[in-house]
């Protein structure tokens, strides 16, 4: 689904460098990279190797330590606490590990939140929600709690939270991790149908197995793009 | 807001034991708050019960030669004042005395205003029933028998309906109730009201004792028995008026040169909270507002310090929700609004459950006053718009003080550590090691340690009040109250009859010792008098250092029977007790005083034998410390004129005459019949009293004061012992002591 275009995400020569009392630890050495709108990119590598320290970066939840980043054209390396969560709310959209869902908000509010912090008019937002739930097939969850559904289906109202805003990019931090097989191979199917119709993802997975389902897949190595792989 | 909102709730009902502790945490802090402010409101901020106060003033009479000094104003001064000035639209003249209301037998003790026929008028306060008084019932000579009653009094009858027209006791006289003044009426107080209203044509016959400090009728043109009050014209002022006031008194002081001699005029606005012939009577009074609503606003900052680490604790277990919330885009200022919106909604809680409790502590704490005070406290119960203004202001002021900082903190909180599955504790470095490791933890402790502290010390006073070695050994004495004016007694009657009702109090069977005594040691009145040595009189401006010189001495006062040292178990350690005669009829001057009096006024000889006189208004006196008591200067028989000596023929044991004194101020003891005082009290000294006798005894003492006039009333029967506990001074630490350990507890119980 490699468009050609301009890329939506571009880094260059990113590097992060951790610093504790005695240690200086390098996450991130140099990485050069650029996702095109409606790729399907996995990063894979060992653990510790940087893929979860360079999806923070991409998502805006942390900073790197130098080079630049620059989404959809703008450069956003060093901007604020506030326009970094301004951004991160409207172009990009987050499935974690452990889904990450408010226990004391329904599966509804859940999705709704993002769109609420936005300050998306009611209406719409109750449309875009009830888009996103359908989508990912909770619709008829949408009153439960998180703690009333399964683990792939919390999975799922994740993703629909993700994908409620309409990002530009859905970031999925081994969105697979806490799921037995058969409801990470669901999770990875719903992926799939997602970038069928455009979305553009990048998936950060230790799993060959899931790291296939990608169009293209960029391999880590202590901190260091060692392998940058278009599926054939 | 609404999403806020509907997600607090939610918390609340999530985290029920968080949300009851937080919420009484706050309601003790808040309803201390609560219960302050409306006190503090009442006394000082609410509007007075009449119309326009800011055209009220109170006038008052000053000495121009003596500035510091004023009194009262006679009432044909008054008609004199009303009639000729040209400030006032009207002046109303009023004054206070203590009546005996309702049934004969335990009447109890109130207070009277007994007031010129315009009273309500000038004050522009409508009546709820009935009419105000005529004009023709404020003359003097006219003794018209009617009475206007507070709303309260009425209320304490039911709302009786046919209360209008009926007949009321006062003095063991009857009155008729010809009205009945609206709800909230409290005169010209604030709080201390009136129980009824008397016309002035009354005054001579129902004034007593505690207004008798210048002993002349109503008529009498040297009177300074009442007080003026008068609404300013429009456009007029206080300061404006001083001109034509002053000219005015000029012009009385010389039609009346006696009379009037140096008094000038002053207007000044009317005191919330006092009645006096003194401009400045209320100055004290004020400062107690700022202190009481600091300490309020001290427990309310404990509250809240404690709430704020109740709010951290829990911050940390929501570290991972908040993370979410700001990984999904919130806004740190989105992330504070929610916990700030879920702090308000504890506050708003609290705030209820505080003005439930403020409101019901002050009720109570006005009712355990009541029992004290031979006053009615109008005391307005319920929820009014500046209390619940101020208690929402209170409930934003706590939800700033204890959720901002937490919320602050929580917000900052480190997302991609706290996104984590098992977010646990805060990894953050500390970059001040040496601070404590939540300073909140070291204010609140302080602040709970000095509110501890607070209540220590009044539990150390209340323990050392009552545990104060009075000096007094009066075994199993009982206090019996009475006051024979109340019945309408003339003072040659009342000491007849208590020259009889003494000797059958000491005949009963048990009774060891009985003696009448026109002061109770602690109780609610003292009266004191300055004495020097006779002979030495000096000048005005001489300042004479010791009593040799001519230094005057101020001395508790008591006029006593003949067998009153031996009931109270004071023994004459020189000289001589009164004798029967001395004590029941008037003879010669004599005096005992205690040794504390004698070593100040003969610090190096001897004091028996000698003799004394009472010091003039203008002498050097040495001061003295006391209690809370109301007091006054000894108002004595005309025979005690200040040329008069006495003599001195028996020294007692120094003895304290208030409760906190630090040490024994001096007494002077005259016989009974030289100082009449119609409310006196009887020691009854039994030789001993067997547990659980003791409501036949009170029984037997009532009944004996029945038996030589029923409609004598008794206002106060019961054990010294009892007598001590009701002291106003001990009730202050008491509840001060109760107060503070709560407040200062709230630390410990919700750590």
């Amino acid at each position: 689904m490699n468009n050609g275009s301009t890329p939506l995400i571009h880094l260059e020569n990113v590097t992060k460098v951790f610093l504790t009392d005695e240690v200086e630890t390098h996450a991130l050495s140099g990485i050069h990279l650029d996702i095109r709108p409606g790729e399907y990119v996995s990063i894979a590598g060992p653990s510790g190797c940087g893929k979860s320290t360079l999806l923070s970066i991409l998502g805006l939840l942390d900073t790197p330590s130098d080079g630049s980043y620059s989404l959809k054209g703008h450069e956003v390396a060093n901007l604020s606490f506030p326009d970094r969560a301004r951004i991160r709310n409207r172009e990009i959209g987050f499935i974690f590990q452990s889904f990450n869902l408010i226990g004391d908000l329904t599966v509804y509010e859940n999705v709704e939140l993002p769109l609420t912090y936005r300050g998306t008019g009611a209406q719409e937002r109750k449309n875009f929600v009830t888009e996103a739930l359908e989508r990912v097939g909770m619709g008829h969850r949408a009153k439960h709690l998180p703690s009333q559904l399964s683990g792939g289906q919390q999975q799922r109202v994740a993703v629909a939270r993700a994908l409620a805003g309409k990002p530009a990019i859905l970031l999925a931090d081994e969105p697979t991790g806490n799921l037995d097989s058969r409801n990470g191979e669901a999770v990875m199917e719903l992926l799939k149908e997602l970038h069928a119709v455009g979305a553009t993802i990048c998936m950060v997975t230790h799993d060959e197995r899931f790291a296939q389902h990608a169009d293209r897949t960029v391999h880590l190595f202590d901190g260091r793009v060692v392998e940058d792989r278009i599926a054939a | 807001m609404v999403q806020d909102l509907r997600f607090a709730v939610r918390q609340l009902f999530k985290a029920p034991g968080f949300t009851v502790a937080a919420v009484t945490v706050l309601a003790l802090g808040l309803g201390a708050n609560a219960a302050v402010f409306s006190v503090v409101n009442t006394l000082f901020f609410a509007p007075p019960a009449y119309a326009k106060p800011h055209e009220m003033v109170q006038l008052f009479s000053q000495d121009k030669k003596n500035p510091k000094t004023y009194r009262g104003f006679s009432y044909p001064t008054y008609l004199d004042i009303r009639e000729q000035n040209t400030v006032f639209s009207d002046a109303m003249s009023f004054n206070l005395a203590l009546i005996g209301l309702g049934q004969k037998g335990d009447t109890p003790r109130a207070f009277a205003a007994i007031v010129s026929s315009n009273y309500f008028s000038v004050l522009g306060v409508p009546l709820a029933r009935g009419r105000a008084f005529l004009p023709e019932e404020e003359m003097p000579g006219r003794d018209t028998p009617v009475v206007i009653v507070s709303y309260s009094y009425w209320k304490k009858h039911d709302l009786d309906p046919s209360m209008l027209g009926s007949q009321l006791l006062i003095n063991g006289r009857p009155f008729t109730i010809v009205g009945i003044t609206s709800k909230g009426f409290v005169g010209t107080m604030q709080v201390l009201s009136p129980e009824v209203w008397l016309p002035m044509s009354v005054y001579d016959q129902v004034a007593n004792d505690f207004e008798s400090v210048n002993k002349t009728t109503i008529d009498d043109r040297k009177g300074t028995q009442l007080h003026i009050m008068g609404r300013l014209k429009p456009g007029m002022t206080a300061a404006t008026a001083k001109p034509a006031l002053e000219g005015l008194a000029a012009n009385l002081e010389k039609a009346y040169p006696v009379e009037q001699k140096d008094q000038t005029f002053i207007a000044a606005p009317v005191s919330r909270n006092t009645v006096s012939t003194n401009p400045s009577a209320e100055s004290g009074l004020k400062s107690i507002a700022p202190l009481l609503l600091g300490m309020a606003v001290v427990v309310l900052l404990v509250a809240c310090l404690n709430l704020a680490n109740m709010l951290l604790a829990r911050g940390t277990a929501r570290r991972k929700e908040i993370a979410i919330r700001l990984a999904l885009g919130g806004s740190r200022w989105r992330i504070v609004r929610q916990l700030l919106t879920e702090g308000f909604l504890v506050a708003l809680l609290g705030g209820i459950g505080g003005l439930i409790l403020g409101l019901w502590s002050s009720d109570l704490l006005v009712g355990s006053m009541r029992k004290l005070m031979p006053l009615d406290i109008v005391w307005l119960s319920g929820a009014n718009p500046a209390i619940l203004a101020a208690t929402f202001g209170f409930c934003l002021l706590g939800t700033l003080m204890f959720a901002v900082g937490p919320a602050l903190k929580i917000s900052r909180t480190t997302v991609l550590t706290d996104l984590k599955e098992h977010a646990g504790e805060d990894i953050v470095r500390r970059r001040w090691k040496f601070l404590p490791r939540n300073p909140l933890v070291v204010v609140q402790i302080a602040f709970s340690l000095a509110l501890l502290t607070a209540a220590a010390l009044f539990i150390r006073g209340a323990n050392k009040a009552a545990s104060v070695d009075t000096g007094l050994k009066p075994g199993a004495s009982y206090v019996l109250e009475v006051d024979a004016s109340l019945a309408g007694y003339e003072p040659k009657r009342a000491q007849e009859l208590y020259e009889n009702l003494s000797a059958r109090l000491a005949a009963l069977p048990g009774v060891e010792h009985a003696s009448i005594s026109s002061i109770v040691p602690f109780g609610m009145f003292e009266l004191s008098r300055s004495v020097q040595r006779a002979g030495l009189r000096p000048g005005p401006d001489a300042k004479p250092a010791t009593a040799a010189e001519g230094l005057a001495f101020e001395a508790a006062w008591n006029s006593v029977g003949a067998d009153y040292f031996s009931a109270v178990g004071l023994p004459v350690v020189r000289g001589r007790a009164f004798t029967e005669a001395e004590a029941t009829r008037p003879g010669p001057k004599v005096a005992i005083i205690d040794e504390v009096l004698a070593k100040k006024l003969w610090p190096d000889g001897d004091a028996l034998g000698q003799r004394i006189h009472y010091a003039g208004e203008n002498a050097s006196v040495a001061k003295r410390d006391g209690g809370a008591h109301i007091g006054g200067s000894a108002d004595l028989s005309e025979e005690e004129k200040q040329e008069e000596t006495i003599e001195i023929v028996g020294i007692v044991p120094g003895t304290r005459h208030a409760l906190f004194e630090k040490e024994p101020a001096g007494g002077i003891y005259l016989p009974f019949a030289r100082g009449f005082q119609s409310d006196v009290s009887f020691f009854v000294r039994f030789r001993s009293l067997a547990p659980g006798n003791e409501a036949i005894t009170a029984d037997l003492l009532r009944r004996t004061v029945r038996d030589v006039d029923p409609s004598i009333p008794i206002i106060s029967l019961r054990t010294f012992a009892q007598h001590l506990d009701a002291n106003l001074d001990l009730w202050l630490v008491r509840a001060g002591a109760a107060l503070f350990s709560i407040l200062g507890d709230l630390r410990l119980v919700w750590p």
